[in-house]
């Protein structure tokens, strides 16, 4: 699902030596700048776990009630809010949710009164068993492919290339993970009986899955390299290496590739958010046991603390993946840090 | 016209000091050239005059408090100081035609009906020798030179007293420079207005302005009769600066000399002059005093330099 | 007003011709109409059950099969049109109001609730839309308003970021600030110039997400939390259609292309909007495509030069080994259909250690010269010589020995010096590859040849220097460092485009006096590119002026400072700001423009603003020819003849009113 949308990201342009730097570099400032970071991580953190809470309270009428279906008896109605912890002051309430949070003391669902903090654990990893092949898969594909587009189409060159790259990637981009993966699930499953139809069985069970997740930010992601890619082929500096008539491989790993690379991970944040989103819809179409199938489940049952914890959890790792995006560019372009403070 | 009084005025943002109490004054309908180089805070000061930037300090025209007016005075008071910017392109709305930007800037009473507004935007039109066929186009389909001279009607509509005109050629070629420079020095003889001149090129300083001031690091360190000023500076920076101007008629001294931001600089308020270039190369501090831009020695052209272009 | 409506009608013509837009406006326009007659067409076969024939698989009455209901599958997705493009408009809408509303109240607000607002929009832009959705369908609940309601908050980050960054780019133009000082309130402000201003991109960026809307909320309804039964779009269709995929996969593949087409449809759309957007802009400035690098200095307009006829004669100033050798250079440009010829004709030499200077305005052609000589034309540029030669080689065809002799011999130095550096590369890599490069030194020994070379342009602590990054130098400094690149090889000439353009007056004549000292410690030649008559008057032993691709006159600096030959160089001269011009003496100003690189004109491209002119100028175009032994102009009546200097002013009065006689050279 075409999850990235690219809103005009704020230009940080591209630093960074040709070789990798050491990680801390002394001095420059580094160490503020991460502990800057890490600190804007943990208000963030704090703002989506007040976010979760509030999201309860923001809902119209009788939670309790909600939860409990039409048949449910004043009684009922009763115990379940002493529960859910409704009768509190809201103050108390967020309280201990909050201090709940932290220490892992999530609740239990209202369904299976089984520990939210076991659900999360026995969902999160089948999630990621999907997310991090997928997020590696994009990036191993559509670099590389954006940069030799590149180089195909500079300069008005290899018009036919381009065109056909950019109804490739329309098309690849245009279409949800999700009608991917039920388009592949009729082909695969059900006429071609190659792969399983649902769960998770081993490493053929994967393959449709992580299929589906990688197609349209792959395509989104290789455009972008390459537009980032013809900016920096494009640019004065590029122009005066080539005057000083350095080899074409020099020119290319020294001069071009670490300032494109500095201006596609900046998006790279984005596309690991968007295969977050796109799991939980391509798990349903696979019955597949991670977060995704649990959280729709929990949303029509209206299983709130198992919704919570979900939320929590990927927006964690949304966050999470932001700042290692975020320190990452710090360490390989020192000017990002101060522009961005 | 009445008198232009600057005192003490200052410009902060947050620690750095970029106008640092700066007077001067302008006798009405005369023209003051302020110039530096680039972060000696010249624009700045324009922009504090022109109310655009908050300051402290004291700014009066004819006597009363400019910058009360300018933000209590509403519209009327605000338009006492008009400026013209650097950037032609990005000085005019792209989506305004000539018309509506002029139009936009005239005072409320002249708006009347549509046949004055047409005819006043005619005649500025043809004070600022433009065609007024073009009234109905946009700014991208006109050229540097024309835009500027549409942000000079568009100024002039405004009927303002004080005409603040920063760096306005700095992006134009030498021919069209020329064409604004006269311009403006028509506009501002013909109307009488009280002008600011801002300028990093020394070169012009005298064609147009009365008066001259030189700013470095936010500070004034002189200020006199245009003439006065290049002709007999005194400060050392102003010397400096005067003796770097090139001229056609010159030649460089062949010597190069350390970058100035490390070594010892007249610009800087407490450093004194450098050493004097020598033949064959010689680091050098500071930059080489106006004396030494005589013929350089193993030349090879014919004759020396200084012969004066017409 | 004309002018521009023309404008935009030719840009959607020629964009209405193209195949994507084309396909773009068919599915928009079938998508609308679906939408708008589909459930009148087809809403009795899409609602009307009929268990008997449930399930069945496509047919000749049935195109696609029935689903479990006994409801035709086509239709039923052909009707979920409405609902499907309906509710993703709305939550658009939504998404925009709300969104759009934040960043233009962020664009007014202080300083304060401004930083908190871009926090807040950053820290909702972290996490995906779907994500978003789900939070506020847990609030509102599940159905098709709640759905729209989810969407569009969910949208409204990424539209208000966007009216956000769009705001304070504009917020610094001086349009803005010419408004405030007309005494106009900030709501009138924000009313006429902001968002007019932001409105286009804006809109384009709704259109391309009511294709993204389609998508989220078929998505939501895919998991069961969009709309609800009875009522159906493409997603629920999809998810009912999943349970029955082993029956009936017609179920799955009709909802999931439906779903497909109108993404693709709202994304073409979008980029063919905006395509148009950009096009007006693009074709009022008429640069040359690809390849153009050139800063030339301040512009009054920018118009390249047009095309004129290659060939003439040579000027040989005495004879000699030469360094550089032009002859007819000529540059063109493929340009919609028509070609432009930017450098029409240029010829000069160079002898070793000689200092020339080419002085020029903008359209006159002199920074692509430089790029040429450089081989910095790509195609589709065209770059053509009776003879361009650098040391004995040919520059014409690309070869080893041109490579060579490029990465060795010559040092280009342009006028951004914080462009030409690479900010990902450090200042020492940068001095030494042309030595491990091109003259094979091992990388200790590049390393010495590199300090030695900041050494030589006096840039203090050279071996702090040697490892930090441009972004921390100053332009003074960067240019020392561009320079000192220029040496890194074993340089016979350098090439420097406006050196100092961009530097403060004093750095200028620091940096100007080094690179003549320098020139002349290391006997290499100098070709020095400016519009400033002055630079090059104080810095070259000689002078060429270039106008509108032609080089119009090559002579001694002095020579032509103190008696120009051609009438542009004595009105170049004349207009060119002086320190010690006063108030009284005028200030001569030159008429008209410069043709353009598109133009093609018989006679001499001055002409049209030369008060010399005569009809014999506007037919012939006069060739570069010696007056005398060091000096050729191209013009049929020179201001100096047989020695003899005359005015400009008092060649005018001269020719004025007579019979103009026609004048041997």
């Amino acid at each position: 699902m075409g999850q990235i949308t690219t809103t005009a990201v704020p230009g940080i342009v591209p630093g960074g030596d040709g070789r990798p730097s050491p990680p801390g570099r002394r001095g420059e400032g580094f160490l503020r700048f991460a502990a800057q970071r890490t600190a804007r991580l943990v208000i963030s953190l704090f703002v989506l776990i007040t976010a979760t809470f509030f999201m309860i309270q923001a809902i119209p009428g009788n939670p309790a009630a909600d939860t409990l279906g039409q048949q449910a008896t004043k009684q009922l109605i009763a115990l379940r809010s002493a529960q859910l912890g409704l009768n509190k002051p809201l103050v108390t309430q967020y309280w201990d949710y909050l201090t709940g949070v932290v220490r892992g003391h999530l609740g239990s669902s209202l369904i299976s009164s089984e520990p939210v903090s076991t659900i999360l654990a026995s969902r999160t990893p089948p999630t990621l068993a999907l997310a991090i092949p997928a997020f590696l898969i994009v990036i191993l594909l559509s670099v590389p492919l954006g940069f030799f587009m590149a180089l195909r189409t500079q300069n008005g060159r290899g018009e036919a290339s381009r065109v056909v790259f950019v109804a490739a990637t329309g098309l690849g981009n245009s279409t949800p993970d999700f009608v991917w993966a039920t388009l592949f699930s009729v082909l695969f499953v059900v006429d071609l009986k190659l792969f399983p139809v649902a769960g998770d069985s081993g490493f053929a069970s994967h393959v449709l899955p992580v299929a589906a997740l990688v197609i349209g930010p792959t395509a989104t992601l290789a455009r972008i390299v390459r537009v980032e890619a013809l900016k920096v082929l494009d640019s004065e500096y590029v122009l005066a290496a080539r005057g000083r008539r350095l080899p074409s491989w020099l020119l290319y790993f020294r001069h071009v590739l670490p300032n494109m690379l500095t201006a596609a991970l900046t998006f790279t944040g984005m596309v690991f958010s968007g295969l977050i989103a796109g799991t939980v819809l391509v798990e349903n179409v696979f019955a597949w046991p991670g977060l995704g199938t649990e959280v729709v489940q929990a949303v029509i049952d209206k299983d709130y603390p198992v919704i919570q914890g979900i939320l929590l959890v990927l927006g964690t790792i949304c966050l999470v993946t932001q700042l290692l995006v975020d320190i990452l560019l710090g360490v390989l372009d020192p000017r990002s840090r101060i522009r961005e403070s | 016209m009445r008198d232009l009084h600057v005192a003490g005025l200052t410009v902060r943002y947050g620690d750095f000091v970029a106008v640092d109490n700066v007077s001067f004054d302008v006798p009405g309908g005369s023209v003051l050239g302020l110039a530096g180089q680039s972060g000696s805070g010249k624009s700045t000061v324009a922009r504090a005059v022109a109310g655009l930037t908050r300051s402290r300090g004291t700014v009066l025209l004819g006597g009363t408090d400019l910058r009360r007016a300018q933000r209590h005075g509403g519209a009327k008071g605000r338009r006492m100081v008009q400026m013209i910017f650097q950037d032609p392109t990005s000085s005019l709305d792209p989506r305004f035609t000539v018309r509506e930007c002029i139009v936009e800037a005239l005072p409320g009473q002249s708006r009347g009906d549509r046949r004055k507004r047409d005819e006043r935007v005619a005649e500025l039109l043809s004070v600022v020798a433009l065609d007024p066929a073009i009234s109905g186009l946009h700014p991208r389909m006109l050229s540097g030179g024309q835009r500027q001279r549409v942000a000079i009607a568009r100024a002039l509509a405004a009927e303002p007293e004080v005409l603040i005109a920063d760096e306005v050629t700095a992006s134009l070629d030498v021919s069209v420079q020329a064409v604004v420079l006269n311009l403006l020095k028509q506009i501002q003889r013909d109307m009488n207005l009280t002008m600011l001149f801002i300028t990093h090129n020394l070169a012009v300083v005298r064609y147009i302005c009365d008066d001259l001031a030189i700013l470095n690091h936010g500070k004034v360190v002189e200020h006199g009769p245009a003439g006065q000023v290049l002709d007999r500076p005194h400060d050392p920076y102003t010397t400096a600066l005067v003796g770097a101007v090139l001229r056609p008629g010159s030649r460089l001294a062949k010597t190069g000399s350390a970058p100035s931001g490390d070594a010892p600089r007249p610009d800087l308020p407490s450093a004194g002059r450098g050493a004097r270039t020598q033949a064959g190369g010689a680091v050098t501090a500071g930059g080489p005093a106006p004396a030494d831009r005589a013929a350089a020695p193993g030349s090879s052209e014919r004759g020396t330099g200084g012969h004066l272009q017409r | 007003m004309a002018a521009k409506r023309n404008a935009q009608q030719n840009s959607w013509r020629a964009l209405l011709a193209s195949p994507s837009a084309i396909v773009a406006t068919v599915l928009v326009a079938g998508l609308v109409f679906l939408a708008i007659f589909a459930s009148l067409l087809w809403g009795k076969g899409a609602s009307v059950s009929n268990v008997a024939i449930a399930s069945e698989g496509p047919s000749a009455a049935h195109l696609l099969g029935t689903d479990p209901l006994g409801r035709d599958i086509l239709d039923r997705v052909l009707v979920a049109t409405r609902s499907s493009l309906v509710l993703a408009v709305l939550a658009t809408a939504v998404g925009g109001a709300v969104g759009v509303g934040l960043g233009m109240l962020s664009a007014v607000a202080g300083p304060v609730l401004r930083r908190f607002l871009a926090s807040l929009i950053s820290l909702l832009l972290s996490f995906p839309a779907l994500l978003l959705a789900i939070f506020f369908a847990v609030i509102f609940g599940v159905g098709s308003t709640a759905s729209v309601i989810a969407v569009g908050a969910a949208f409204a980050p990424g539209f208000a970021r966007l009216t956000q960054t769009l705001g304070a780019s504009i917020a610094d133009r001086e349009f803005i600030q010419a408004a405030r000082l007309l005494g106009k309130s900030r709501w009138y402000v924000v009313r006429r110039h902001l968002l007019p201003n932001v409105a286009e991109p804006i809109v384009l960026y709704g259109t391309v997400h009511v294709g993204q809307a389609i998508l989220v909320l078929s998505g939501l309804s895919f998991l069961g939390l969009g709309v609800q039964l009875p009522a159906y779009n493409w997603g629920s269709l999809l998810e009912q259609g999943l349970a029955q995929m082993f029956q009936s996969p017609a179920g799955v593949i009709a909802p999931a292309v439906a779903i497909a087409v109108a993404g693709i449809a709202c994304n073409l759309a979008g980029e063919m909007w905006a395509e148009v957007i950009g096009r007006p802009a693009r074709s009022s400035r008429a640069a040359p495509a690809g390849g153009l690098r050139g800063p030339s200095g301040p512009s009054g307009k920018l118009s390249p030069a047009t095309s004129g006829e290659a060939g003439g004669p040579q000027t040989q100033l005495g004879s000699g080994e030469w360094l550089l050798r032009v002859e007819g250079l000529r540059v063109r440009f493929p340009a919609s259909g028509a070609e432009i010829t930017p450098v029409r004709e240029v010829s000069f030499a160079i002898r070793p250690g000689e200092r020339i200077g080419i002085v020029g305005e903008s359209g006159s052609g002199k920074s692509l010269t430089a790029l040429a000589i450089a081989g910095l034309i790509r195609e589709p540029g065209h770059v053509e010589a009776q003879r361009l030669e650098f040391l004995g080689v040919d520059l014409l065809r690309p070869s080893r020995d041109r490579s060579k002799v490029l990465g060795r011999n010559l040092g280009l130095i342009f006028q951004d010096p914080g462009g030409t550096l690479n900010p990902a590369v450090r200042i020492g890599t940068h001095l030494r590859e042309p030595a491990q490069v091109h003259l094979g030194m091992s990388r200790p020994a590049a390393r010495a040849r590199a300090l030695a070379a900041l050494e030589m342009v006096l840039i203090p602590e050279p071996l702090r220097r040697y490892k930090q990054h441009q972004h921390e130098l100053s332009g003074g400094m960067r240019q020392r460092v561009s320079i000192a690149m220029g040496l890194a090889g074993e340089p016979r000439l350098l090439l420097a485009d406006e050196p100092t353009t961009a530097l403060d007056v004093l750095v200028q004549r620091d940096i100007l006096g080094l690179l003549v000292r320098l020139s002349a410690e290391q006997s290499t030649g100098m070709i020095l590119i400016s519009h400033d008559l002055a630079v090059i008057a104080e810095t070259c032993d000689r002078t060429v002026v270039m106008y509108a691709g032609f080089v119009i006159e090559d002579a001694h600096t002095t020579a032509l400072v103190s008696a120009p030959a051609h009438p542009y160089t004595a009105a170049l001269l004349a207009a060119t700001p002086d320190i010690a011009r006063g108030p009284g003496q005028s200030l001569p100003t030159i008429d008209g423009r410069v043709p353009g690189p598109e133009e093609n004109l018989p006679g001499c491209y001055f002409a049209s603003r030369c008060p010399l002119a005569t009809s014999r100028c506007r037919e012939e175009r006069p060739p570069l020819l010696g007056l005398d032994a060091t000096r050729a102009v191209a013009c049929w009546y020179p201001l100096v003849d047989n020695g003899q200097a005359r005015s400009l002013t008092g060649a005018s009065q001269a020719y004025r009113g007579t019979e103009r006689a026609e004048e041997t050279e």
